[in-house]
């Protein structure tokens, strides 16, 4: 099926209830229940390996959870849904279609002008007939964000899509992702190692710990984010929960 | 300062050297060929060559004049394109047919692989006697041969091309809503198809050696007759005519294969220029 054009629907409500999920006899997600708010921008932080993508796949229903449920506004999700909306870490642009094309990718009707103006929204809109193996790694990003949000998303989730950029490129790339989602009023879920790009962008950051969320922090510093003493000691303070787990490992 | 080297002046040659190095640039992979026939007609006319043995390229295109006004070549030309042609078609078909199958289904692969790759291994040639006993020297022997050399390329590069999607990008289409016709026609065949166009060259060298072959040995009209019927009449001219003819269309065909890649991989930085 190909999903109808819809205009942008604002943020979805999430609800899981005791999430888990095992690979083997390797245990990722241990009963996890949290809420996202609708319109609510959620950064997932934690050392790699403590299930912070699991988490998203199983939101995304890539995978579907070995216990518990996730629902979305207040409905039961346990297939692929059009209001749900992934961005990976990899472009995923396909290479033989046009920019314009790969925006476009699974609209139906006038996708054109839908594909246009969600490439507008990205600042590339006059790249639209251009190849993607001529655009830097950053615009292929912004295009695969564009990508996403031509589908007027109620949830986003984003797993560490910004994590190849380079450090000025990352900068220009979170403004964007928070310009869209400021504009937007989808919920976010972003999944990262960068604390500081948590803070930059998250109202809320949660730590993940063997599959548990071992710290919820609400973040309100005012938008947009500057680096100053305030956003200083959030981010050593969420660096030090992160650094402790370490402890134990090193 | 005296030991600064003066800048050298820009040279001034507007447009005309541009075109000569075109020109040039153009001409350069002709040059051999061309002092090579200049080379082999003095060489005849010099009378060191045995005109029975390799007649000289006037000679030759003496020949060419000659079976195109009788028609002779224009006939044999268009019977054997014909047979490459269907014999094309129809292993080209069989071939997609089959990867498309074998690389969607695995039930499909573990039946029929083991079976391809051993059938894959046996030149189609060998299979020549058993054809002539089957068919006579008619046009299905011909055909026949064709369409076994011509599968096999194809089918193991449509196999390949169709495993080697990224499958990044095939969990991707499906996020985006792409149902499994989309998937097929937005990313898996596009995806496919520079290993797929890599099996149609190659098959296109094999239809061409396969009718060669099969029409020299077996065959009562196509070029490969007139070539063994010029034999058995000392008519060097025409083998070596023949053999032109053959370069000819091969390379049309690559040139036709070319055309097809740039068509469709212009997506493709090497294709791009």
């Amino acid at each position: 099926m190909e999903y109808d054009i819809k205009g942008p629907g604002g943020g979805a409500g999430v609800r899981t209830e005791g999430l888990s999920k095992a690979y083997g006899q390797t245990s990722v997600l241990n009963g996890l229940s949290f809420e996202l708010k609708a319109g609510e921008f959620t950064a997932v932080v934690g050392r790699s390996g403590c299930g912070k993508t699991t988490l998203l796949r199983l939101l995304g229903c890539l995978e579907a959870p070995d216990e518990g449920s996730v629902s979305v506004d207040g409905e039961p999700r346990s297939d692929l849904n059009p209001d749900t909306r992934i961005m990976f870490q990899e472009d995923r642009l396909l290479p033989w279609k046009t920019v314009l094309e790969n925006v476009g990718l699974g609209l139906a009707g006038d996708w054109r002008r839908v594909a246009m103006t969600a490439l507008g929204d990205v600042g590339l809109g006059l790249r639209q007939g251009d190849w993607p193996r001529t655009l830097s790694g950053g615009q292929r990003q912004r295009v695969a964000l564009a990508r996403a949000l031509a589908h007027s998303p109620k949830l986003l989730l984003l797993d560490e899509p910004m994590g190849a950029l380079d450090a000025l490129t990352r900068i220009g790339m979170q403004a964007l992702v928070e310009r869209v989602w400021a504009s937007r009023g989808f919920t976010a879920l972003l999944v990262t190692h960068d604390v500081a790009e948590a803070i930059t962008l998250a109202d809320r950051v949660i730590l993940l710990e063997n599959g548990r969320i071992s710290q919820d922090l609400k973040i309100s510093l005012p938008r947009p984010r500057q680096r100053d003493m305030d956003f200083a000691k959030l981010e050593s303070e969420v660096l030090n929960w992160i650094l402790s787990l370490y402890a134990g490992y090193i | 300062m005296t030991g600064n080297p003066q800048p050298k002046p820009p040279r001034v040659n507007p447009g005309g050297g541009l075109i000569l190095k075109k020109f040039r640039k153009r001409l350069t992979p002709w040059l051999l060929p061309i002092v090579l026939i200049v080379y082999w007609q003095i060489a005849a006319n010099m009378g060191w060559i045995n005109p029975r043995i390799l007649p000289s390229p006037l000679n030759v295109f003496r020949a060419f004049v000659r079976l195109l006004m009788n028609g002779e070549l224009l006939e044999n030309v268009k019977v054997s394109c014909a047979r490459a042609g269907l014999g094309f078609l129809i292993g080209g078909s069989i071939g997609l047919t089959l990867g498309l199958v074998t690389a969607t289904w695995r039930f499909m692969e573990t039946l029929l692989d083991t079976t391809l790759q051993m059938v894959r291994t046996i030149p189609n040639l060998a299979l020549l006697p058993l054809v002539i006993i089957w068919f006579g020297i008619g046009e299905k022997a011909k055909v026949f041969l064709i369409v076994c050399g011509v599968t096999f390329p194809i089918y193991l590069n449509t196999f390949h091309g169709i495993r080697s999607v990224d499958l990044n990008l095939i969990s991707m289409a499906r996020v985006y809503g792409l149902d499994r016709l989309a998937l097929w026609r937005h990313v898996i065949l596009p995806g496919a198809l520079p290993s797929i166009l890599v099996g149609v060259r190659f098959s296109l060298g094999v239809m061409w050696m396969t009718l060669i072959v099969a029409e020299t040995i077996a065959a009562s009209s196509g070029l490969g007759y007139m070539a063994s019927n010029a034999r058995e009449m000392m008519q060097t001219d025409v083998i070596v005519l023949t053999i032109l003819i053959y370069a000819f269309l091969g390379k049309l065909a690559d040139v036709v294969a070319r055309a097809l890649e740039r068509r469709f991989l212009s997506w493709r930085a090497v294709n791009a220029a």
